[in-house]
């Protein structure tokens, strides 16, 4: 199961161009988010009842979380259903709170330069997208904690998340992160992770997957409430 | 990844608040709704599984229904387009 840290190079094209490559990978990186979700969230649960057999306590809200279960579950079958024959059901996003305001940071940026395409309403709710699909959470950081990794002190909350995060891939184009602009391997006590292009992740590492074959329109399966 | 579904890491309200950016009056108010799943420990306070947390995100908000009128507005917005406004840093 790849875990990925994904940076603005890749999840903004991805939410702001429902026709471009990159929302394509985030279609699977849905994907692999709802998989995740079936396959481990009842597990938590009966984790989480064995602690209280353990340690004693009260757990509450699992109604809930059964019916979203099995929604999740729904939603998988229909977007399976479309999606080519040998598209990888486990690749998983990694979120952070750094990452998340990194993404949103950018997103006003940007938008600036997008109008009349983005306003400023549309913020949150391109924050939920981004959120949506990072299924997984990195230990929570914090900012004063984040020792300096590369040129640029903006990008080491995002390195550090991967790395805390025990992520095995960060997709990213910046300079500072992949000086090659192909692959850069960092390693820091925190852990190791690859950093690589998009161009490099399609290449080396999923280049079996029918990418014509996928819509990006696709992604509404993923969250679609009908289901 | 230190978060797996054998062992589930479980957050504080206030980790669970920082993590989602909302205040603790409103991790507090999706338990007391059992909303969210939650553990309450002998001492009284709330541990939440993270991975449940973050999933409960997709049930606040019809993603669906946004995400259909961002792409209806952006529908001729390129990846391209994109970076090139994001390499204007």
């Amino acid at each position: 199961m790849p875990n990925v840290v994904v940076d603005t190079s890749v999840s903004l094209p991805a939410t702001l161009s429902p026709g471009g490559a990159r929302r394509k990978l985030w279609v699977v990186l849905a994907f692999g988010a709802l998989t995740y979700e079936v396959e481990h969230g009842r597990l938590e649960l009966d984790a989480l009842g064995a602690q209280v057999d353990q340690e004693g306590g009260v757990v509450g809200g699992i109604e809930n979380s059964l019916d979203r279960l099995e929604r999740a579950s729904d939603r998988r079958a229909a977007l399976s259903e479309r999606l080519p024959y040998d598209t990888p059901d486990d690749w998983v996003a990694v979120g952070s709170r750094p990452l998340f305001d990194e993404y949103e940071r950018k997103l006003r940026e940007v938008g600036t330069r997008l109008d009349p395409h983005l306003r400023e309403e549309d913020v949150p709710l391109l924050r939920r997208q981004m959120e949506a699909v990072c299924v997984i959470a990195a230990p929570p950081v914090a900012a004063p904690a984040v020792p300096a990794l590369t040129a640029d002190p903006k990008d080491d909350p995002i390195l550090y998340t991967a790395l805390r995060a025990d992520a095995d891939l960060l997709i990213s184009s910046d300079k500072h992160l992949v000086p090659d602009r192909k692959e850069e391997l960092w390693e820091h006590e925190a852990g190791t992770v690859l950093a690589l292009t998009f161009e490099t992740l399609l290449a080396d590492r999923l280049s079996g997957v029918d990418w014509d074959g996928i819509d990006g329109s696709w992604l509404t399966l993923a969250y679609d409430q009908s289901h | 990844m230190a978060t797996t579904a054998s062992k589930p890491q479980l957050l504080k309200v206030s980790e669970a608040a920082a993590l989602l950016k909302v205040s603790e009056k409103t991790i507090r108010r999706w338990i007391e709704a059992e909303s969210i799943p939650y553990l309450k420990l002998p001492s009284g306070s709330y541990r939440i599984p993270q991975g449940a947390l973050l999933a409960s995100l997709r049930g606040n908000y019809d993603l669906g229904a946004e995400l259909r009128e961002l792409d209806d507005r952006n529908a001729d917005v390129t990846d391209e387009q994109v970076l090139a406004a994001l390499s204007e840093d």
